[in-house]
């Protein structure tokens, strides 16, 4: 698992991201995602490397998991606008939005809550 | 496999069951209780955290003079209930059920009055594009759906969460429960009713590109049609022009379409035309919403658009310190640049002078389930209200009047319900039908090798979007029934990658998919079935709208994998129909009340 910077608010990132991916060819770089998966008695850690975009949230790119590597991966989400808070996780350890917080780099995801975990990013009300 | 002895053993009861717990479903559960019944909700997501009215705009829409008079806003009283109405039927091209429309108007004040007596803060009345009056009243949606959810406890009104309505269960007299599934454990759960109120919403999520929430998938519609009710105006899902296309963390967005709005903003083709000046040359980006989307579409189609299949929005032409400007009176969520829970600052270099990649959005669902004026399905038992009903907007919604249709018709739902409940008797389920049901998804999830549900569900949206769309053709409507013909033989053998029940998001999705090529098909046979352009149906092939020959509504059935599509002419209650040809986009012109009004316009 990366020690990666953790992920900024969206403010952070325009002067990172952006910048970068418009000077490099789309495709050419890529973004590791790791994710706390299993429930409460079992969990591991899997790593997926999703191709970088400019302006893909974390939710976004746990959709593109899901569409393109693996179905199983289960995490929530509703409204995508940052209202609902039914995709909140923790990123790099900081409680965050999948919806508005935006992919910079190689991320760690995990559930909200670790005791009240029903699967991979899902968690108890 | 499940147990349909322990199923119906640890079955829950009640008198009315409500389907969707937010804007209708949360008003027909309140008041169903208020009336003495007792009521369980179930919701998909959670209370007050999902569902459509969450992400609504802000307005409810009443007549101006009521605003002033029963609300004590700052209203126009030279509007009336029966003004406002004329504007529904304009809006709704005149497809519009006139005892609905008569019936939503009358009640919306009274039904905003009891939001405020409840605590709900009404900021501000506005006029939106269409109405004649100032008659917005402004609440949010996330406000509005956090308050009923707030009321739902204090009525002690058991919610189940994150619960997926599979099938209604029906015997001769009626709908006797339903058979859902509990996502997060992962197992079927019976409830047994009286009465059912559908209030599940629209079927947005089908198109590839949504305003709406992940959840709005179509599912009451879908299992409406199931047990025998009927569909109506499935032609007509409303698209909203100038969303964001990308990037994709912002897809749907809605911010460009309020600035467009509310400033000069420049819709833009890949040469940089207005290309609304073949469509609407005096309005330009002003002209309705169906309008904007239409030509957006065109401009794609006809190898005009954007970089990523869009078109663009700009305001680059206007002086950068008055665009500057405008993040100081936008609406309040909009100031500063900021679009919902985003900045676009943290997207754009400065985004007020950089062209915007936009297109249409699937925003809303002017069909669905018939209903008439006691939100009867014609099913005994079975109600449904709110979004994914048909009748009341037509064609075309007026803006604002989708949070008004959740309380006007959420609140009639939960009184016709009750009463029909407190005349019927709890009956149990036919145990073959149960037992058919739950074989069905308990084949679901066997493990296998079909194809997995996420990916039928990108055939699904693909289809939706490049064959159905917009801009619909007879020859892509036949492309998209052949289509959806090959993913229904697909249906079957989906398969789960994962067995473990707990949140199995490809159970759901799997689920989905059944009723989502349900809801697409419906749209498609109608788009077939309608050989001119109105409101939110624009045909390539029959471009103009012709109220001579297209003034019905079409209601469709579906019985052992067999449509019957049934044209029923539109009938005058209160104002009279159109007559002959008109330009796409061109409103029809209202030509009198009929005799209870006799007012000339």
């Amino acid at each position: 698992m990366s020690a990666s910077s953790l992920p900024k608010s969206a403010a952070s990132l325009k002067a990172s991201s952006l910048t970068d991916n418009a000077a490099s060819p789309a495709g050419k770089k890529t973004i590791c995602i790791s994710v706390k998966r299993g429930d409460r008695v079992h969990s591991w850690v899997e790593s997926y490397t999703i191709p970088s975009e400019a302006g893909r949230s974390i939710l976004g790119g746990l959709q593109y998991i899901r569409d393109q590597l693996d179905p199983t991966l289960a995490f929530g989400g509703s409204c995508r606008i940052g209202l609902c808070s039914a995709c909140m996780l923790r990123a790099n350890g900081k409680p965050a939005r999948a919806c508005t917080v935006l992919l910079e780099g190689d991320v760690f995801l995990e559930p909200l809550r670790a005791e009240e975990v029903v699967r991979d990013l899902v968690v108890e009300d | 496999m499940t147990d349909i002895d322990s199923l119906l053993e640890e079955s829950l009861a009640c008198d009315v069951l409500v389907i969707g717990a937010e804007g209708a479903g949360a008003r027909a559960a309140l008041e169903a209780a208020r009336q003495g019944a007792s009521v369980i909700a179930m919701t998909k997501g959670k209370s007050g955290r999902s569902g459509a009215t969450l992400t609504a705009g802000g307005e409810i829409s009443i007549d101006s003079r009521s605003a002033t008079t029963v609300l004590g806003l700052d209203g126009d009283l030279d509007d009336s209930p029966e003004t406002f109405a004329l504007d529904m039927l304009r809006a709704g091209e005149f497809l519009n059920d006139q005892r609905l429309v008569q019936v939503h108007a009358s009640e919306a004040p009274y039904r905003i009055k009891e939001l405020v007596e409840w605590g709900a803060k009404l900021e501000d009345l506005v006029q939106g594009p269409g109405h004649a009056y100032k008659r917005g009243v402004w609440i949010t949606g996330l406000k509005l759906a956090r308050l009923l959810s707030r009321r739902m406890k204090l009525a002690k009104i058991p919610v189940l969460e994150e619960r997926m309505a599979l099938e209604i269960l029906t015997d001769p007299d009626g709908v006797t429960g339903v058979l859902a599934l509990d996502i997060r454990r992962g197992r079927l759960e019976l409830v047994r009713c009286k009465a059912l109120v559908l209030a599940t919403g629209g079927g947005m999520r089908i198109f590839p590109l949504v305003t709406a929430p992940e959840e709005l998938t179509g599912d009451g519609m879908a299992m409406a049609l199931r047990c025998g009710a009927r569909l109506q105006d499935m032609e007509f899902p409303m698209f909203l022009p100038y969303t964001f296309l990308t990037p994709s963390a912002l897809s749907g967005n809605v911010f460009p379409y309020e600035v467009s709005a509310l400033m000069n903003a420049h819709a833009l083709n890949r040469f940089g035309e207005r290309y609304l000046q073949r469509w609407d040359p005096h309005n330009m980006e002003h002209t309705t919403r169906d309008v904007n989307s239409v030509a957006a579409a065109v401009e794609v189609l006809e190898g005009r658009g954007s970089l990523h299949g869009g078109t663009y929005l700009s305001l680059s032409h206007l002086p950068p310190n008055l665009v500057d400007f405008s993040s100081e009176w936008l609406p309040p969520n909009r100031r500063n640049w900021m679009a919902d829970g985003f900045n676009l600052k943290d997207f754009f270099e400065t985004p007020g002078q950089e062209a915007w990649e936009v297109a249409p959005a699937c925003h809303f669902w002017n069909g669905g389930v018939h209903i008439n004026d006691r939100c009867e399905t014609g099913l005994p038992g079975l109600y449904a209200a709110g979004e994914g009903t048909a009748g009341i907007h037509g064609a075309n919604r007026l803006s604002g009047n989708g949070l008004t249709m959740t309380q006007v018709w959420g609140q009639r739902a939960g009184k016709f319900a009750g009463e029909g409940a407190a005349e019927t008797k709890l009956r149990p389920p036919e145990r073959d039908q149960l037992q058919l049901a739950v074989e069905k998804f308990d084949h679901l999830c066997l493990p296998g090798s079909g194809p997995n549900p996420l990916e039928l569900r990108r055939q699904i949206r693909r289809t939706a979007g490049e064959l159905v769309g917009i801009v619909r053709s007879g020859e892509r409507l036949k492309q998209a029934q052949v289509e959806i013909d090959r993913l229904r033989s697909e249906l079957p053998h989906q398969s789960a990658r994962s067995p473990q029940p707990e949140s199995n998001f490809e159970w759901v999705e799997a689920l989905q998919n059944e009723n989502q090529l349900d809801v697409l098909e419906a749209i498609v046979l109608s788009s077939l079935g309608r050989h001119e352009s109105r409101g939110a149906l624009y045909r390539q092939d029959f471009p103009e709208a012709d109220d001579d020959h297209g003034l019905h509504n079409q209601v469709l059935g579906r019985c052992c994998g067999e449509w019957t599509v049934h044209k029923r002419p539109v009938e005058a209650v209160f104002a009279s129909l159109p007559v002959g040809v008109r330009r796409y986009g061109v409103k029809p012109h209202v030509a009198s009340l009929s005799e209870n009004g006799g007012q000339q316009e």
